[in-house]
């Protein structure tokens, strides 16, 4: 289910019975921004119609939609990302959500302490020898990381 | 550093202009460069609140989990709000053992701690030290606190424990894999109404009726798995599930003592059936006629075969084969049997081939295997 909060939208319309007449309905998203909502719409119909032309086939869709998200990933910078799960996490868009989750998993995965406070922008606020305390218990953690 | 000049037009003004915006071109160029790979700086991640980060936890490996907790002070305990938990210690480690095996306690016993009831969707616990499997007791009591939906105990065989009563009353289980020498026999009150996955290899059941009462009290249950491998007290095994689908049975136990022993399934439901077992030899299966496959490696009887007799696919082992030369004159009519598969191997069995091909008339598919 897709912008389930979309939907929720209109069974309360529904339910309150709200005839306005007019062709179009105007739903208030006030945590969303225009850009990132474009993004997901795209990304939704994008999905959408790929199931449609793979409707027996799941692994054809499956392997359709990567090859979609990979080239979606190439065009967002990664802090567009925060805007991105923000805005499908309020729009209860579960595909959308879990897909830019593992996309910053990956961009993280098996990468230096370094590399990931760069990447996220993050300064360690430790105290001295507090980061060195956890390095230590967490030692096993740290081992086999990729080279930056 | 440019040179003073009068004249615009002067040559080697002009080459030096072009050499000083040039450069100044090369730097931006290489500030982009760098920008796009990282981020100017801006703190992107710390705008997502707790449970978006915990959302993305649950796409890295347990490992990586951790390792954030050096991030910065906010990042330094959020790892532990994971949903996903997979504790796994392993039978050898290198190193200094006993430290590293104490580490890994200390880290689940934190972890499981700072859960503080908050909801785990699975959480996998295996320990193969004894050091280390003492603690399964209270780290299934801590996860079943915690609602969890999966979970996996493992432990080593060769010693028998003991698992809390809360977990065979849990209410939120939909998954349970149970892989060691544990004792789940209760004599009171148990229902796990919302599990319909579950697993379970050695474990102790007791007695007959302690089997028979577990599965009678898992009312969705759709998917079940036992391997026995040692005696477990069970003589009579009574596979009495409405709900369940499907079902493998390994049993390569040996019969002792002064036990009836009996396989008793009544499954009105069941759709796949697979049954590797050289023990018994008294079978009673009520024939379902929703069983599509049933794969049948072992000892195979005639109780078993006439209650599978209306399946549409069946795979027998170059055993099962072996074992049917006692029932040629009785075996049963397969009536909606469209696949055959069989079992090469060197024993006889294949000589019945005539014999089976002859009970099955709608036979379209034939597949002579060498591993099955």
């Amino acid at each position: 289910m897709k912008f389930c909060a979309v939907k929720q939208y209109f069974d309360d319309e529904n339910n309150n019975n709200i005839t306005s007449g007019a062709s179009t309905t105007m739903i208030p998203l006030p945590n969303v921004e225009s850009h990132p909502l474009a993004i997901l719409i795209t990304y939704c119909k994008k999905h959408l119609k790929i199931k449609a032309n793979n409707a027996d086939n799941k692994k054809e869709t499956e392997k359709e939609m990567e090859q979609y998200e990979q080239e979606l990933l190439k065009k967002v910078m990664p802090q567009e990302l925060t805007e991105l799960i923000l805005a499908a996490n309020y729009l209860n868009f579960k595909e959308a959500l879990d897909f830019f989750c593992r996309a910053v998993a990956s961009a993280i995965q098996n990468k230096s302490i370094e590399f990931v406070r760069k990447f996220f922008g993050l300064e360690s606020d430790f105290e001295l020898g507090e980061e060195e305390k956890l390095r230590e218990e967490f030692a096993w953690s740290f081992e086999g990381v990729d080279e930056d | 550093m440019l040179r003073h000049s009068t004249s615009l037009f002067d040559k080697a003004y002009l080459s030096d202009l072009f050499i000083y915006f040039f450069h100044i071109f090369i730097l931006q160029f290489i500030r982009v460069m760098e920008d796009s790979s990282t981020t100017n700086g801006e703190d992107w991640i710390s705008r997502l609140p707790d449970s978006l980060l915990c959302h993305i936890f649950s796409f890295l490996s347990p490992k990586e989990a951790v390792g954030t907790s050096i991030l910065s002070k906010r990042w330094e305990n959020l790892w532990t709000l994971s949903p996903v938990f997979i504790f796994v210690i392993p039978l050898r480690l290198t190193g200094n053992y006993m430290n590293k095996v104490n580490c890994f306690i200390d880290y689940v016993n934190r972890v499981l701690a700072h859960r503080d009831g908050f909801a785990i969707e699975k959480c996998n616990l295996s320990c193969y030290t004894l050091h280390a499997s003492a603690h399964l007791y209270s780290w299934t009591c801590a996860a079943i606190a915690c609602m969890v939906l999966e979970l996996t105990i493992e432990s080593e065989l060769f010693r028998v424990g003991q698992l809390p009563w809360c977990l065979l009353t849990c209410k939120t289980l939909v998954d349970l894999k149970i892989h060691g020498r544990f004792v789940l026999n209760f004599p009171t009150f148990i229902c796990l109404p919302t599990l319909k996955f579950l697993y379970l290899n050695s474990v102790i059941y007791g007695d007959d009726a302690s089997m028979q009462k577990l599965f009678s009290s898992c009312p969705v249950l759709e998917d079940l798995v036992i391997k026995r491998h040692d005696w477990d007290g069970v003589g009579i095994m009574n596979i009495s599930v409405p709900s369940l689908k499907r079902s493998i049975f390994s049993l390569s136990l040996r019969s002792i003592g002064n036990y009836e022993y009996k396989v008793v399934i009544n499954t009105p439901n069941l759709e796949y059936l697979e049954i590797d077992d050289y023990m018994y030899e008294d079978y009673s299966v009520n024939s379902t006629p929703s069983l599509v496959e049933a794969c049948i490696q072992g000892t195979c009887v005639f109780g078993l075969l006439d209650g599978i007799s209306q399946v549409k696919l069946l795979a027998l082992s170059g055993d099962a084969m072996q074992s049917l030369h006692n029932i040629v004159p009785i075996l049963p009519t397969f009536h909606n049997l469209t696949h055959l598969k069989l079992g090469i191997d060197d024993n006889v069995g294949w000589e019945l081939l005539p014999n089976i091909l002859q009970t099955s008339p709608n036979l379209k598919v034939l597949t002579l295997s060498r591993d099955l």
